[in-house]
Parts: structure tokens; sequence; C-alpha cells
């Protein structure tokens, strides 16, 4: 199968099988198909030629039937899960809303944002919505307060992120510590593993860091930046959606597994030698 | 809300000079100038003592409030060296020299402004208990709005805010001087109800401040005199459970006030927790909070069994929504979807507007599979006020809430006290 005919199938197959996935609310203890995002980078550089027969997939070791490639074809459903708390005040919160403005402005036609504030209360500032001019209302409202419920507030931008059809990103952005929510960090990790959701999370400040952020992203394959100054904040954010822009939506129905528990993943590009970042697996079952 | 937990490190604390903050009426109580500086300060104490109401911040209180540590000592000596003086001077029916002072029984007597009674026994137990709750207002209403470090021992605390260090933090050299002075209560502080009360409402005071580093000397010296009360066992519980919070943990390290995991803080919580109950097994507030942290410590099966005893009799809405949430949360560890929901949602019938139970909803729906659910109940959350006001959760205020509220045993202490009262 040629690039072509790759792309073509992606534009077919995802739209049905995630809107299939997006109404099934009992989401049945079988797993009909996986995806993973999937970045591939050579010499620091993505790599945007790839089609379904480039890649390997492997399912707790067995090999699997890769049924979708697609790349830059999904929408991007984007939820700002940013930190509103005490500590979020003078420049910080300038720099953040910037950052958030101008990721804004990246997206492109068909994206939907949402904007999730939070300090210890989780604040739904804009619902998923293709209208941005919404997102950046509220951004420009948002005023901090507070202590820091940051583990509460990623299941919630995780939950957002898959309630439609599109490609997950949610972006998390603390400088402080959890000290409010109710969730455990291994009761959100436990769904990270469950979920499609890429999470990349941004944590600025000097001091300890939130080991939370760290395993979340690295369980959903995204990346912990972790950063001094929020003065570079924009350049991160914008970072962030353009790696992600980059990536390969990649899905496959697996067989010859178990259909409950822990699934270890690995994603190979054949012939290549390039580098792979993907999920490190996905829990399937209750 | 800001939680500002206050944690003590071991590392000296630069302390400013005693003539920061000092009141200045002193002069009024010895104008003659053969009476000695200490003399002069053990007399004023004692005045200070007497017209102290307890439970305000009053004039004595901001004087006694503006001495350092070492003055504070010296009295405290001077005290404690007169008391003995005069039964020695009564025995002999001669005169001493203290602190080249010379001194006869009748000096003493009017020093001290014993009874003829309290005399005969040597017993200052009267003056010590007001002097302990002159020194525990000062504790609480006077050093914490000074602005030098005056009152404050030569270590240095950290104060936790939102998660990290934000400062240094003072630990009460006035909570010293009411412990040593408490101790010298007759015939045995250990069976005094009024040095127990003191201690019980002392300690939840510093806990519901979130004040760790107060609290950790005060509960090991009440531990000391009430190993087996149940009031006491439950706030050395408390102690460790609030050690033991994911917003306390970092900053402990970090700092080096306390570098023990989160775990051995856990186990302790659950001991004393468990010896308060098996003091008294009607302790529902101890059983409760036994459940949380046995939960945390992954011991589910224990913490369902304490949740589901105590849920049914737990009095008061606040403690009902910790059961009820903790419950759920062990029902579906245990794999109880059903009955982990119920819990959820008798926590959010209970305060309609809280965050935490939603969420766990929320959660347990996506746990299985239920996408839709896990978002309807977020959607719960979306629709509550902006303002925090408008929609209290208990849970926020977990670590620094606790049933028995110390203004309530404050006041019981302070009753039997009236300002310039003969007790």
């Amino acid at each position: 199968m040629n690039l072509r005919q790759a792309a073509i199938l992606a534009l077919l197959i995802p739209a049905a099988s995630l809107a299939a996935m997006a109404q099934n609310a009992n989401f049945s203890t079988r797993v009909e198909a996986v995806r993973v995002d999937v970045l591939v980078a050579e010499n620091g550089r993505p790599v945007r030629d790839l089609g379904l027969a480039d890649f390997e997939v492997l399912d707790n070791g067995v090999k699997q039937q890769v049924d979708l490639v697609s790349f830059e074809q999904l929408p991007l459903n984007v939820v700002l899960t940013l930190d509103m708390s005490d500590s979020v005040v003078g420049e910080r919160l300038l720099h953040l809303r910037s950052a958030g403005l101008g990721l804004l402005d990246g997206l492109k036609k068909g994206d939907q944002a949402a904007l999730i504030t939070f300090n210890h209360m989780v604040v739904l500032g804009a619902d998923l919505t293709a209208d941005w001019s919404r997102v950046r209302k509220a951004l420009e409202e948002a005023e901090p307060t507070g202590n820091t419920s940051v583990v509460d507030a990623s299941f919630t931008g995780m939950m957002l992120g898959e309630s439609d059809v599109g490609r997950a990103l949610v972006i998390v952005f603390s400088d402080g510590l959890d000290t409010s929510s109710w969730l455990t960090p291994g009761a959100v990790l436990d769904i990270s593993k469950r979920c499609d959701a890429v999470v990349y999370a941004v944590s600025a400040g000097q001091g300890p860091k939130p080991e939370f952020l760290s395993d979340l992203s690295e369980q959903t394959g995204g990346r912990l930046f972790e950063i001094e100054s929020t003065k570079s904040l924009s350049v991160v954010f914008r970072q962030v959606l353009d790696e992600f822009r980059q990536r390969y939506l990649v899905s496959y129905s697996p067989s010859g597994v178990p259909a409950e528990g822990w699934h270890r993943l690995s994603v190979r590009v054949k012939g290549r030698n390039v580098q792979v970042k993907a999920r490190p697996g996905y829990l399937a079952g209750y | 809300m800001v939680v500002v937990f206050l944690l003590a490190v071991t590392a000296p604390l630069a302390i400013a000079g005693p003539d920061a903050v000092r009141a200045t009426d002193s002069g009024s109580v010895a104008q003659a100038t053969d009476v000695p500086p200490w003399l002069e300060r053990l007399t004023l104490w004692l005045r200070m003592v007497r017209e102290h109401s307890p439970g305000d911040d009053d004039m004595p209180a901001r004087i006694v409030g503006s001495w350092s540590e070492a003055e504070l000592e010296e009295l405290r000596t001077d005290f404690f060296a007169l008391v003995a003086l005069q039964q020695r001077l009564r025995a002999r029916r001669a005169s001493v020299t203290y602190k080249e002072h010379h001194l006869n029984l009748s000096d003493v007597q009017e020093i001290l402004g014993l009874s003829e009674d309290e005399s005969v026994r040597g017993d200052a137990t009267r003056i010590l208990k007001r002097a302990a709750l002159l020194h525990a207002d000062v504790a609480m209403f006077i050093v914490p709005m000074s602005p030098s470090s005056i009152g404050c021992l030569a270590r240095s605390t950290v104060l936790v805010e939102d998660g990290r260090s934000v400062g240094s933090g003072c630990a009460g050299t006035h909570w010293v001087q009411g412990r040593a002075l408490l101790d010298a209560v007759k015939p045995d502080p250990r069976k005094d109800p009024m040095v127990r009360l003191w201690y019980y409402a002392t300690i939840a005071h510093m806990l519901g401040q979130s004040d760790l580093a107060d609290a950790d000397p005060q509960i090991e010296h009440a531990a000391q005199l009430f190993p087996m009360d149940p009031g006491i066992l439950f706030e050395h519980g408390y102690f460790h459970e609030a050690f033991s919070a994911p917003h306390v943990q970092p900053a402990a390290h970090a700092s080096g006030a306390d570098r023990r995991p989160a775990s051995v803080h856990l186990k302790e919580a659950a001991e004393h927790y468990g010896r308060a109950l098996e003091v008294n097994p009607d302790f529902v507030e101890a059983r409760v909070h036994r459940g949380a942290v046995l939960g945390r410590l992954g011991r589910h099966e224990e913490a369902a069994a304490e949740l589901r005893r105590a849920a049914p009799s737990a009095q008061g809405p606040i403690l009902r929504y910790y059961a009820a949430l903790f419950l759920g949360d062990e029902e579906q560890a245990l794999g109880s979807r059903d009955a982990a929901r119920a819990c959820y949602n008798d926590a959010a019938a209970l305060f309609p507007l809280a965050q935490a139970p939603r969420v766990a909803l929320s959660h347990l729906a996506r746990r299985h599979g239920d996408r839709e659910g896990a978002l309807r109940a977020l959607r719960d959350v979306f629709t509550l006020p902006a303002d925090e006001r408008d929609r209290p959760d208990p849970w926020w205020k977990y670590y620094g809430w606790l049933n028995q509220n110390s203004d309530v045993l404050l006041r019981e202490l302070y009753r039997p006290f009236p300002a310039g009262g003969s007790r």
C-alpha cells in the first residue's frame, strides 16, 4: 500500500470507528480497536513520510496487523488544563495567558479547543469548541486563587479530551504540587492507561517537581517539559502543538492477546534507524 | 482557601534582638531602684498572671508576649526557686539570700501571693494554671501577630503554602513555658483535669491551624502525661496523618523538617487511632480517620470494615461526608462498584455543591468503561458556582478539621478561670 492509499483509508475508517467509539457509552471489556499516537523522529526531526507498511506493532510481544496509519488527518481536541492557583500571579499569569492564546492561534480548521482551569476547584472555562474565541475569552478572564488540584484537573482534561471525535491532546500546566485533589495520582494514572488522550505536561518553577505529571505524560506517550521560568511558556506550548501534529495515529484490532489486563506495546518502524515515541501500553477490562 | 502548614526544622533561626518589640509599662510595677531586674520581672509576671483574662489578647498578654525566651526561662527559674525557698523559710524561720537579694518568709509570700494554706503546702498550682493559660493565649493570639521573632524558639520552622516552603515561621517559646509550669501542678499533673484539657484544647488549636511545628512537642509531652487518653491519642494520630498529607510531604522532605515517608506517618496514625478506639470504641471520628489511613496504606478490607462501622453513627454532616467518601474509595478498591457509587452519592447528597464526590463518581464510571457516565458526573462539577464560597467542599479542609472544635474546648478550659478570679 502506498502513501496515498494509506491517507485515503485514514480519512475513511477513523471517522466511522471513532464515532462509534464515542457513542459507545458502555465500553465493552473486549478491546475493539487500539489507537496509538506515535511520534517518529530521525536525528531529532519528525519523520513525515511513513505509511501503513512501515509500522510494526507488538502487543504483549505479539505482532499485530496494523489497520490504519494516519498523519495530520484527524482534527485535534486540545484541552488546555491550566493551573490558576495562588502562585500563578503577575508575570506568570501574563506568560500563561500569552502562551495559551498563542497556542489557539496555531490551531487549524476542524480543531477544537477547551479550557479547564484549576486551583482547588476544577472549573470549565470553555467546553470543547471550534469557536476558539470562547476559549480566548475564558483564558483572559481566568484569575488565580487558592490551592492546587492538578490530579483532579488532569483527569478532567482527559475525560473532556476523549469526549468527542478527534485526537485528544491534553496540555497540563502547573507550577505547584497537588495540594487538594480527591483523586490519587495512582487512580488517574490507571485511567490514563485506558484512555486515548495524550498528555503533555509543563511544570514550571523551582523546588520539588510533581512526579505525577512526569508519570502521566510518560504513560500517555506525551512529554514533560520542566521549565524554571514561564518566559519560555509560549515557545513550549507551540512546540507541543507542532510535535503533536507530527504524530501518526496507528490503529489495530488486537489479536492473539488476552482481552483483559495490561498490554505492553512496542511500536517500531521497519528498516529505519529512527526514534519512536508512543505510549508504553494500555489497560483493557476492569 | 490557602492552608499554611508550619513544620519544625532543626537549623537555628536568627532571632531579632529582644528589644525589637517590648511592652513599656513594666516600670509602673517596681519603681524602687533597689529592686533587682529579675525580681521586677517576676513581680510583673505574677501581676499579669492575676490580671489576664483567659482567652483575650489583653494588655497582660501583650506585655508577657514582648519578653524573650531567655527572660521567660529566667523568671520561671526564679518562680520555682522562690516557691521552694518559701518552704525552707517556713521550716527554718530564717532568711535567705537569693541572687544577692536578702529575703525572709513574708517577703517571699508577698512576692508570690500565695494564700497561707498554699504556702503551708508549698502548692503554687493556682498560679501555675493561670500562668499556663496566659502563656497559651500569648502563643495563640500575640506571637502570631508579632512582626518580630520575639516569642519564638531559637530553632527554625518552615511555612508551607500550596505544597511549597514559603518562608520561616515561629515555634512558640510560650508553649515551652506553659508545659514547664503545668508539670509542677500538685498533687499530680497526670491526674488533673485542667492540665488534660489544656493539652487537649491547645493541641486541637494547633492542628486546626496546621501548626505541626508547635503540635509536635506538645503532643509528645501530652502523650507522656496522658498515654491512655483517647482524645490525645486521636490528636497524636491526626498529627501523623497531617504529616503524611501529599501537600506536606514534599516540603517536609525538602526542608529537612521530617524526611520519613508518608507510609511511616500513616502507620503511626493508624496505631494511635487504633489505641484511641481501644480505650473508647465509640470514638467515631477516630474510626473514620483510621479507616482513611488504612485505605491509604492499602489495607482495604480493614479500612472498609472500620468505615462501614463508623458511617451509620457519624455525627454531623462533615464527619458523615468524610465517612461516605472514604468508604466509597474502599468499596471501589474491593471491587464493589454499586456500593462505591452509593457511598459517593451519599456524600454528594450531604454536600450537593461539593466537587470531590462528583469527581469520584466520574472516576468510578470511567474506571468501568462508562465514558458517558464519567463525563456526566464532570458536567455536574462544571455547573458548580465559580466562587468557592458558594460551593463548599469539606474535603478541602480535611487536614485542619476536627469534630471537637478547638474554640469549644478552649472556652471549656477558660470557664473556671474568670479574669482576676481566685482560681
